[in-house]
């Protein structure tokens, strides 16, 4: 395990305008591999995946992505950095268009060859709705094709809020699939849920244990 | 009556005309300035979206009277000969639906902006690149609010006669002709251009809606 | 920013707006003169200047005379500013004070008509045919014992100030009064008012033609009296750049061919000249009532 290679969470506070602290003194380090993090709702694990994956900025500590303390860094170093992340929201957004446009997306904006759409539609089983505008899609079709945009641009770091939400029995193993190869190439995945879900030993880091805003536990498995 | 017909056909046109470039101005700068009071939700933006919000009820004359001796030859910019020609009105008119478009877009993008923003951003959008996912996601909206300043402009008639002077054949408009036509005792003339009038921004207003639906979805 | 980067589109949106208008502007003006006149809507509505314009375009095609008709004060008002290069107007009192000002000068009176006083077709005052002044203290009187009304325009327009130098002249001040209707609009929104009223007001007979089918309850009652007289100037305008052109408009409107226009014009509408042009009566004459209503 690489040690610069991880995103660290340093005594993170976070509270909305000025409210209470929705989290408190978080310590917890991501690297490749599966972290899994397990909390009732409103246990705070949307806010510390937005943290984690650099779309909020908490009150007080301080989040270190590969050896620089992000928000510290410049604005054009803070971009760079984000590009290796991605976080797919609980109830994700799907842009106006087709479920091709949005897969393509991130490797548009990026300036990528798109020709590895057709495969990871492939992969997460969406390549027969490419063509489909996203406003006739069920529930788990959209989770599908929110995931297949996420990994399209093969993030390293990649946060899933909920990723099973919605999914039929067939699609939740496609995707536990899913995730647990690429957590063995290397990526970093972080899953927060409510649920139980039964990754593959050998693909979990760990499993931090999460209520009313504190880490209560965490399990190392590597 | 051929003349008349004539003189009608003219004035609607350069009503269009007038308050299409109006609209057009509004918009170049009513967007940024939305896009920009979206992305900051402290309470200087708060206050700036009321002060909008406030600015809706302005009464045309007074704007209007503010632009004359604005452009009069004894006001500050009289220099540039704008008074009682039509970019005057365009002007006046653009000024005068800002307050509309600020309003209703920024309204409308507060609630789009977290879910699309975010998504953007952490697809790997830059700043620019979001901005630009945020109006596309929003072309409804958008349109809904262009329409709004387009139908106030081409009503309003305030601006338009203190600031154009209603001179015939040149900066004469519909609201302005009608008015005229009122203090002349023609009452039925001044009702045909009345129905012209809306049936105008109905009919714009269908044929817009109308494009924006099929592209546009939620 | 990113906005910034939208801004500057922005800036450069309206800028090419602009400078395209501005040239365009520039490209047809060079063209021609334009001479702008502010007036009364009262009189502009009458059809009467876009008839003379017409004429003068004729003679004079490199010339686009524009109206921008308000009232009189506005009229004068836009002089003093320099937006306009003549004026016409007919509310000598407010003339003096502008030329005494050095805003107008060389003046040349045009044509000349008459206010009236309208009332109901039962007349309760009975003003019928009386001098003005007198009859508006019988109006006064009647309006006491409530049995007549009066609504005034309110709105320092020419025939408003006329009809307050009646009330002093009658030595008599209605302001505030419940029978006195202040209304402060035009011509034909005043004669619409005393119609449903049945009440009594002044008015400049042109418009008084033209609305006549609609004003079921009134008629003219008094037509005569040199204090009715109604007087129409052209003025110069200091500020303006355009003197030349300004004074062959006023020598085409007091010309043979200009008062001809005026002197027949309404008469195919309403059976009768609306004006009297000037040449018709003795300058001298005029000119003194002129005087007259001008000290107020």
């Amino acid at each position: 395990m690489l040690t610069d290679k991880m995103i660290t969470l340093d005594n993170v506070w976070f509270s909305y305008e000025d409210e209470h602290y929705v989290l408190k003194n978080i310590n917890l380090s991501i690297s490749e591999g599966i972290t899994v993090i397990k909390g009732p709702n409103g246990s705070g694990k949307t806010t510390l995946l937005k943290i984690a994956s650099l779309l909020l900025k908490p009150k007080k500590g301080h989040v270190i992505v590969e050896g620089t303390s992000f928000w510290k860094a410049s604005k054009s170093v803070r971009e760079k950095l984000r590009k290796k992340v991605v976080y797919v929201h609980e109830k994700p957004y799907l842009f106006k268009g087709t479920v091709y446009d949005n897969i393509a997306y991130p490797l548009k904006i990026r300036g990528y060859d798109l020709s590895r759409v057709a495969n990871v539609a492939k992969e997460f089983g969406v390549e027969k709705i490419l063509n489909k505008n996203v406003n006739e899609l069920s529930a788990g079709m959209r989770q599908l094709v929110a995931l297949a945009r996420a990994f399209v641009f093969r993030p390293k770091y990649v946060f899933l809020d909920e990723p099973l939400a919605n999914l039929d029995d067939e699609n939740k193993s496609r995707v536990i699939g899913i995730i647990e190869k690429y957590a063995r190439k290397g990526t970093a995945i972080v899953a927060a849920t409510h649920m139980n879900i039964n990754f593959n030993k050998e693909t979990i880091s760990k499993i931090a244990f999460i209520n009313n805003g504190v880490i209560v536990k965490v399990s190392k498995y590597r | 009556m051929e003349g008349l017909y004539q003189e009608v056909l003219a004035i609607t046109l350069r009503t269009l005309w007038i308050s299409s470039t109006a609209t057009i101005l509004a918009i170049s700068w009513s967007i940024p300035l939305s896009l920009i009071l979206t992305s900051f939700k402290n309470k200087i933006s708060i206050f700036i979206q009321d002060f909008f919000n406030a600015l809706i009820s302005l009464p045309t004359v007074v704007l209007g009277l503010a632009l004359y001796l604005t452009l009069s030859k004894s006001g500050p910019l009289g220099f540039l000969g704008l008074l009682y020609t039509p970019l005057a009105i365009s002007i006046g008119q653009s000024i005068l639906i800002t307050p509309i478009l600020v309003s209703m877009i920024t309204s409308g993008f507060q609630k789009l902006r977290d879910e699309v923003w975010e998504t953007a951003i952490t697809l790997g959008a830059s700043e620019f690149q979001a901005s630009i996912a945020l109006l596309r996601e929003g072309t409804l909206l958008l349109i809904r609010a262009i329409l709004a300043g387009f139908n106030r402009a081409l009503g309003e008639l305030g601006v338009a006669l203190i600031v154009g002077g209603n001179i015939k054949g040149f900066t004469r408009v519909l609201t302005t002709t009608i008015a005229l036509e009122l203090t002349k005792g023609n009452f039925e003339l001044a009702i045909y251009l009345g129905l012209i009038l809306l049936t105008l921004s109905t009919t714009i207003t269908i044929a817009i809606r109308s494009l924006g639906i099929r592209g546009a979805y939620r | 920013m990113s906005s910034i980067a939208l801004m500057i589109i922005a800036f450069a949106a309206v800028l090419l707006v602009a400078l395209l208008s501005l040239a365009f502007m520039f490209f047809t003006s060079e063209k021609q003169v334009v001479l702008r006149v502010s007036t009364t809507t009262s009189l502009y509505a009458t059809g009467l200047l876009d008839r003379l314009a017409e004429e003068f375009s004729k003679e004079h095609p490199n010339i686009v005379v524009q109206f921008i008709a308000v009232g009189s004060g506005e009229a004068l008002r836009k002089a003093e500013l320099g937006d306009v290069d003549l004026v016409l107007v007919h509310a000598p009192s407010l003339e003096r004070e502008y030329l005494e000002k050095g805003v107008i000068y060389g003046g040349r009176i045009f044509a000349y008509n008459y206010f009236v006083i309208v009332g109901p077709k039962s007349d309760p005052a009975n003003i019928a045919k009386l001098d003005p002044v007198e009859a508006m203290k019988k109006i006064y009187e009647a309006g006491e014992k409530g049995y007549a009304k009066f609504v005034s325009r309110g709105d320092n327009s020419g025939t408003h100030i006329r009809e307050l130098m009646l009330w002093r002249k009658a030595g008599l001040n209605p302001k505030g009064k419940p029978w006195y209707i202040e209304i402060g609009s035009d011509m034909s929104q005043t004669l619409m008012v005393a119609n449903e009223h049945s009440a009594y007001t002044l008015s400049d007979i042109g418009t008084y033609l033209k609305f006549s089918s609609r004003l079921t309850e009134l008629k003219v009652l008094v037509n005569k009296g040199d204090i009715l007289v109604n007087i129409y100037s052209a003025y110069l305008v200091r500020k303006s750049r355009n003197e030349k052109f300004a004074k062959m408009f006023i020598n085409f409107i007091v010309s043979n061919k200009g008062q001809e226009i005026i002197s027949s014009y309404g008469k195919e509408e309403f059976g009768r000249p609306l004006f009297y042009p000037a040449k018709s009566a003795n300058v001298e004459e005029l000119k003194q009532m002129w005087n007259e209503l001008a000290r107020g």
